[in-house]
């Protein structure tokens, strides 16, 4: 294996090796057969991680922060945590509007949990860079900003029979990235990293990649239960459900605008 | 004892081994805290895997 890679060629390579699962976990929602019925609790997972990932990052930044007076590769990387973390700033608020053009109310968002699997991807990451490094959450951020195409998300639109209105998360990111993607790698290889500093954002980078993979196993599994009243009872409707009227109350005003 | 010798002891790599020449090249260039990170995480590393099959996975 070539040593001569930069840090975002070794980093995205080791990535790639570990995330197989993952993939194909990634697949099984992204072509799921329903997935205009599993769109809202695909939503609901995504809410539970944008939420948290900004003031993670931020916390991550503030790290950073306190760490620089003795340390470089820490006052490096902190103007880097903190301009991404305020890119990342209010975006949970387009999740909220896509789950509400779908009749969805911003009450059922809130009266859930997240799922175990968000909070161990984003608390291992508060855990990382507080306790260990801050570096760390470069592996998260590789992993997580993978957004598929515009044009992948308008043909999903049509399979799925989703209006395109409450795509706007997805399209938003799909177009948001490439850019974050590209000065993501820019900042990474022109920092000169340790071994160790090298291990720790490579360990969180396979860590990320095992507890999103969770995440999608948990939409699939909290999907695969809507079916069923009694298990479901906290996951989301359509907006048919006679049982929810509140629902049903609100996608009537919705659809009368 | 390889990287890829530990992996398969741990059972990250399943048996028969499904990986390609070059990821198991790749294995075997991961530093012994990236492969400790692997184990104890237990990752199953499934394969054939191509890396651009990533793209695109998340959001």
């Amino acid at each position: 294996m070539p040593e001569n890679r930069t840090n975002s060629q070794r980093l995205r390579a080791t990535i790639a090796i570990t995330s197989g699962k993952l993939s194909e976990r990634a697949h099984e929602v992204w072509t799921h057969p329903q997935f205009g019925e599993l769109y809202p609790e695909f939503l609901f997972a995504i809410y539970g991680m944008i939420i948290s990932s900004t003031p993670m990052l931020h916390q991550a930044a503030l790290e950073a922060d306190r760490l620089a007076a003795s340390d470089t590769l820490a006052s490096q990387l902190a103007p880097y945590l903190h301009i991404h973390a305020k890119e990342e700033q209010g975006h949970e608020q387009w999740v909220l509007n896509d789950l509400s053009f779908l009749g969805f109310d911003r009450e059922q968002v809130f009266s859930r949990l997240p799922y175990t699997s968000v909070s161990a991807l984003i608390g291992s990451q508060y855990y990382l860079a507080r306790h260990v490094h801050p570096v760390a959450v470069l592996g998260y951020i590789a992993v997580v900003e993978n957004p598929k195409t515009p044009e992948y998300l308008e043909e999903l639109a049509v399979r799925a029979g989703l209006p395109i209105e409450s795509m706007s998360t997805l399209l938003k990111h799909s177009h948001l990235d490439k850019v974050h993607v590209a000065d993501f790698d820019r900042m990474l290889d022109a920092l000169s990293l340790t071994t160790r500093q090298r291990d720790i954002m490579t360990a969180s980078g396979i860590t990320t990649v095992s507890y999103l993979e969770a995440f999608f196993v948990d939409v699939l599994e909290h999907f695969s239960r809507s079916a069923d009243r009694h298990l479901s009872a906290r996951i989301f409707h359509r907006a048919a459900t006679p049982s929810l009227s509140a629902v049903s109350e609100v996608a009537g005003r919705s659809a009368s605008g | 004892m390889t990287n890829v010798e530990q992996l398969l002891q741990a059972g990250i790599i399943p048996s028969p081994n499904p990986l390609t020449p070059e990821q198991l090249e790749a294995l075997n260039a991961l530093t012994s805290v990236e492969v400790d990170a692997l184990i104890s995480i237990h990752i199953k590393l499934v394969g054939p895997f191509k890396p651009i099959d990533f793209v695109g996975t998340c959001f």
